[in-house]
């Protein structure tokens, strides 16, 4: 199944990505999906980022299921 | 969904109309103003001359909506308004805008507070702290 991963500020500019979409398991959870999100971009191991699914901050142990959207968010710095 | 976002920097006439648009709700007997301005930090030697923002807007309407929904609920509001910049904000303009409206004047002072906090804290907004030779830092909320 597909889900589209969104990339933000920090994140965005370290892995020269917006956004993309991966196909990936069923049942697959968020702790699973990060993992090989992180053999993709090594680098996001030593960047600091929260992770939202559909919008929501989420727990890592969320099964994801088709067309969520999954986004990196680092820091925040509104205001 | 309100948009909470304004391209650029939010301008003292923009505040000024907010206010006057407030004069024919004459239940309100008392409004509080935060206005966020960008300051001209000095980072290893350099000095930031811009902000430029960035947001995962759907979430941060979401967000937005959210803070605004609470702070009603937390306080006898008459109104709440929010408004934050998107993209290049130069040192000294003002890039957020929060207003709130009340009867009496006690709860405008908890109330501006609450959700200016709550926005640094919870929405997904990015800043990225330009200097004069075109280097950047990532800003991050203390």
């Amino acid at each position: 199944m597909k889900v589209k991963i969104l990339f933000f500020g920090l994140i965005e500019e370290a892995l020269a990505v917006s956004n993309e979409e991966m196909f990936i398991r069923e049942q697959t959870s968020l702790a699973e999906f990060t993992t090989s999100l992180v053999k993709k971009y090594p680098i996001l191991s030593e960047l600091n980022y929260q992770i939202a699914i559909d919008k929501e901050l989420a727990p890592t142990k969320i099964v994801l299921k088709e067309g969520t959207e999954i986004a990196l968010l680092p820091p925040f710095a509104g205001g | 969904m309100k948009n909470v976002f304004k391209k650029g920097a939010i301008s003292s006439e923009f505040i000024g109309e907010s206010i006057k648009k407030h004069q024919s709700k004459t239940s309100i007997g008392a409004h509080n103003i935060f206005l966020g301005q960008v300051r001209a930090d000095t980072i290893d030697g350099k000095m930031v001359s811009a902000i430029e923002y960035s947001t995962y807007e759907e979430m941060a309407n979401q967000k937005f909506h959210d803070i605004r929904e609470a702070a009603f609920e937390k306080f006898e509001l008459t109104c709440s308004h929010i408004y934050h910049s998107i993209g290049k904000v130069g040192v000294g303009e003002i890039c957020l805008f929060v207003f709130v409206s009340a009867p009496h004047r006690k709860v405008v002072f908890e109330a501006i507070e609450f959700i200016v906090e709550q926005i640094k804290k919870e929405a997904p907004v990015f800043g990225k702290e330009l200097f004069e030779d075109n280097t950047h830092v990532w800003k991050v909320n203390k």
